[in-house]
């Protein structure tokens, strides 16, 4: 070469190589990954492609006080032996980071209002968000109080273990989705463990209709919305049974609401849960078992996601022997049972959240009237990074009710259950204590430390003892505050929470039916001197007391049929009286009716019948409550399926079956015949589309990666199952796992979640479980005494050393 | 065969590399193989080319079979539904692009410097 300035063009030409490979490029669906990082096979993509066999490791210089063993399984589940409850915590922060960390740091991000950080400005709003929820702030608070309780050094250890594990990576070690989103994981800290929690308290109890049923009472007036809305439905089957009673008054008197009532306003809230999420636990004495050993049964139903929201290990120390499914995120064994004890959680559904508004005394908004005294609001400014455009500064104002939800020209304060519980927490303690529960005292004194969300623990002891105690800080409220939108005004006494005293929280310790259940039903009868409100499901737990009121000799079979039933009780109830509307001569040779009058109410994956029920249903609500209009600005409420089918069978002429878009008066059969005609038009339609349609390929059920990545997901199921069933699978929720344990003399045990343990997509062991959970296929469960105890189901093993 | 031994060296020490250090150095076996062997510019772009090509496609594959395909064809799917072979191929270009660049630029540098 003789002249230099030959080299200009290919340094060019290498200069703009190497930046296309390490540089996101922006598309309008969110950023692709730099190609020369993702795709090179040194570091990219290719390292996180697994092979199929697997060697045995050994890690030394850990800090531990004595090895610790892992055996892993043939379906990948961590058994972890240490000496002590401290090295344990460590071992299971460093495989949770092992095999989940992706999935830790975006959940963590989320309750953190940090995922436009990743994904860029479309994820702005859910941050914008979950800020004014408080979440953030929340989880800090949490954090801090957690550090005065005895179980803190678990967690610390724990928090050791993850870190060491991300210290450990080198940037070809990430997990797939860092390198697919170009950021690098962050060390753990409790505050993020928090988050997890919070994370969980979003979903299990953040609901928020107060706008909805604010604005409803505002276009129905009070009379109607207290016909189409009563608090309490007469067939419910409560979750504490009816012969328990209470021998004391409500000690709190909660204020009248009723003056300071706000009317209609043009806001939303943005409820990230459903209103029925759907799970089941129960607990059979051994007095109703076939082997005369109590069993228990939980299935806790959630998004369904991949990677799983569980995570099942084995964890032994010097102080416990405990298998269950636990959190990734956060130390000890969240549902689960040991050689004495088993335990299994729902949530209770109640409605722990207010919005409140705020009456300001000054122009500027600065301050505001609270309990006959002026407070001053404190503002927090934060920056909130988004990739791919400049940082956006937002301001959060707080009152002492809690974060302004809502800062307009009116202004909404959020009171929120978790929120308020976080200066004084301990949640960790409960499940450290339950790892470790041998009896109901231990139960008991685990079950004092948990706050929220409220869950139903069901339990059982090898013992004989079961019990169910509905666990967390319930506030005490008239039903008009705990349900509409009311003003925190000048006079009003309406501050913090108050709360049922702890021990009034309803209870039922080995009752004569032999059997404790729950299926997110309302919590006790009417009798229970303290009002609540809450979304409480009307028809599983209605299903799932009788059938455990007539079982008799139960074994695990009948508990799994159980846990897989896809018998709709309100299908039970509503589809015959829809029949019995119809004139039987104009539609007997009407296929759809034929397959109503056939169908036996089970929501199979192959029945057909499902589809149109449920059609009909949607069709016949749309007729009947159209005074309530569906609005996308406004956010209304509808009247539950149990009120329809109670106006239907004792109150047919009532006013709300006339259309009021119509001259003549309509009738319920005018109503039920129209809405059939109209879905069968509907129906034709939708199999002249595709004459092979199924219940399961109607209801189309996925389980989505958590980055809603297709290619990370699953294909659609094959599966039943319906809200109102016990096995209880929707769209995107269902069974999140499914557990059985038989207590004798060796706990017998049985579970499966979808999913599979390992959170990378390039592992065989990612999705491997979801054929045999769609199939209703358990899993037994092996708590073993020793490592050697394993050695017929081990896939590979583990030792860590100091 | 000089062609073929400048090849093999690329792949080899371009193996080495990348592995002990970050996936870039590896190109350095391009710049490594020039002058040793002594080739011309165009077969400093070529010899480049192929032996970053063969590294990085023959790594992949050796991953992708003991993956069984798992990882690629999920990728595959989230990049356009391309079937393995095609991921592999552009896997394979990729690092041959950058190969070809360096052994350019080699090739140049070994003449300014020799002649």
């Amino acid at each position: 070469m003789r002249n230099p300035k030959q080299l200009i063009l290919p340094l060019i030409a290498i200069t703009v190589y190497t930046a296309l490979l390490h540089v996101s490029i922006p598309t309008s669906s969110g950023f692709l990954p730099p190609l020369g990082n993702f795709l090179n096979p040194f570091s990219g993509f290719w390292q996180n492609a697994e092979a199929t066999t697997v060697d045995g490791k050994y890690l030394s210089g850990l800090p531990l006080t004595a090895p610790v063993d892992v055996v892993f399984d043939d379906r990948l589940v961590p058994h972890v032996f240490a000496r002590s409850r401290a090295d344990l915590a460590f071992a299971q922060g460093y495989l949770h980071a092992y095999h989940r960390l992706w999935q830790m740091d975006i959940s963590a991000r989320q309750a953190a209002g940090r995922l436009a950080e990743v994904f860029g400005e479309r994820l702005l709003d859910l941050d914008l968000n979950m800020r004014r929820m408080g979440v953030p702030n929340a989880a800090k608070q949490y954090a801090i109080s957690w550090q005065a309780c005895e179980s803190y050094p678990i967690l610390e250890s724990y928090v050791a273990g993850v870190n060491h594990y991300i210290s450990s990576l080198q940037s070809k070690d990430y997990p797939l989705e860092f390198k697919l989103f170009n950021y690098s994981p962050e060390q753990w800290s409790p505050t993020h463990a928090a988050l997890i929690m919070m994370s969980m308290n979003i979903t299990l109890c953040s609901r928020n209709e107060d706008l909805a049923a604010s604005a409803t009472l505002d276009l129905l007036g009070r009379t109607d919305f207290d016909f189409l809305f009563p608090m309490h439905n007469p067939r419910q089957s409560p979750v504490i049974p009816p012969e328990v009673e209470y021998d004391f008054n409500a000690e709190i008197v909660t204020p009248t609401v009723e003056d300071d009532l706000i009317g209609s306003l043009p806001y939303q809230f943005q409820n990230l849960t459903e209103r029925h999420v759907g799970s089941n636990n129960w607990a059979l004495s051994g007095d109703r078992t076939a082997s005369s050993t109590p069993i228990l049964c939980n299935d806790p139903h959630l998004n369904l996601t991949l990677p799983s929201i569980w995570y099942e290990m084995q964890l032994a120390s010097d102080k416990q022997n405990t298998y269950g499914v636990t959190l990734p995120g956060v130390p000890n064994i969240l549902i689960g049972f040991n050689k004495q004890i088993a335990w299994g959680l729902t949530n209770v559904g109640m409605d722990v959240s207010d919005l409140i508004k705020i009456q300001w005394l000054d122009e500027t908004n600065g301050i505001y009237a609270l309990q006959n005294e002026a407070k001053t609001v404190r503002q927090q400014i934060d920056t909130i990074f988004v990739k791919g455009s400049a940082p956006v500064i937002d301001t959060v104002r707080y009152t002492n009710l809690g974060p302004l939800y809502i800062d307009d020209s009116i202004s909404l304060a959020l009171r929120w259950l978790p929120l308020t519980n976080a200066t004084e927490d301990c949640v960790m303690e409960t499940f450290a204590k339950l790892n470790m529960a041998v009896n109901l005292q231990d139960y008991g004194d685990a079950l004092a430390h948990f706050q929220n969300p409220p869950q139903n623990f069901a339990f059982a002891a090898k013992s004989g003892d079961i019990a169910l105690r509905i666990q967390g800080r319930i506030p005490a409220r008239s039903d008009s505050e705990a349900r509409f939108v009311s003003e925190a005004s000048e006079g009003s006494s309406k501050g913090a929470f108050r709360f049922i005293p702890a021990e009034k929280n309803p209870m039922v310790i080995n009752p004569e039916r032999g059997f404790v259940s729950s299926a997110n039903q309302r919590s006790t009868d009417t009798t229970y001197p303290y009002a609540y409100h809450g979304y409480f499901d009307h028809y599983r737990g209605r299903t799932l007391n009788k059938f455990l009121l007539d079982v008799e000799d139960a074994d695990v079979e009948d508990m799994k049929a159980l846990q897989l039933s896809t018998f709709s009780l309100l299908a039970n109830e509503l589809s015959p009286l829809l029949l019995s509307h119809l004139d039987e001569l104009a539609v007997r040779e009407e296929i759809w009716y034929q397959r109503l009058v056939d169908w036996d109410h089970q929501y199979r994956p192959e029945s057909i019948a499902p589809i149109f029920f449920n059609q009909w249903r949607k069709t016949l609500v749309d007729l009947v409550w159209d005074e309530i209009p569906r609005d996308d600005r406004k956010e209304f409420l509808r009247p539950a399926t149990w009120r329809l089918i109670e106006l239907l069978e004792d109150d047919p002429t009532n006013k709300f079956f006339d259309r009021i878009d119509t001259d003549p008066t309509e009738d319920v059969s005018e109503l039920v015949q129209l809405s059939f005609a109209q879905t069968k038009t509907i129906c034709d339609s939708l199999f002249r589309e595709d004459s092979t349609l199924t219940w399961a390929s109607y209801k189309q059920v996925y389980i989505k990666h958590l980055s809603r990545i297709p290619a990370f997901s699953s294909d659609a199921l094959q599966v039943g199952g319906t809200a109102s069933a016990l096995n209880s699978i929707k769209e995107t929720h269902g069974p999140s796992w499914r557990m059985i344990i038989q207590l004798g003399d060796k706990p017998e045990a049985w579970g499966i979640y979808p999913g599979g343990q390992s959170g990378n997509p390039g592992s065989p062991y990612y999705r491997n479980t979801i054929d045999d959970w769609v199939q209703g296929n358990y899993y037994s469960l092996h708590i073993a005494d020793s490592p050697s105890e394993l050695e017929s189901h081990r896939l590979f093993h583990l030792n860590l050393a100091p | 065969m000089r062609g073929l031994l400048a090849i093999l060296v690329i792949v080899g020490v371009g193996f080495v590399l990348s592995s002990m250090f970050s996936w870039l150095s590896g190109f350095l076996a391009v710049f490594l193989a020039v002058p040793v062997f002594a080739l011309s510019k165009s077969q400093s772009i070529i010899y480049g080319a192929i032996g970053m090509f063969l590294l990085w496609l023959g790594y992949a594959m050796l991953i992708d079979f003991q993956n069984e395909h798992l990882l690629s064809n999920q990728i595959g799917t989230l990049l356009g539904h391309l079937p393995v072979s095609a991921l592999l191929v552009i896997t394979g270009l990729m690092g041959s692009i950058g190969g070809a660049l360096v052994g350019w630029i080699a090739g140049l540098l070994t003449g300014f410097i020799y002649r």
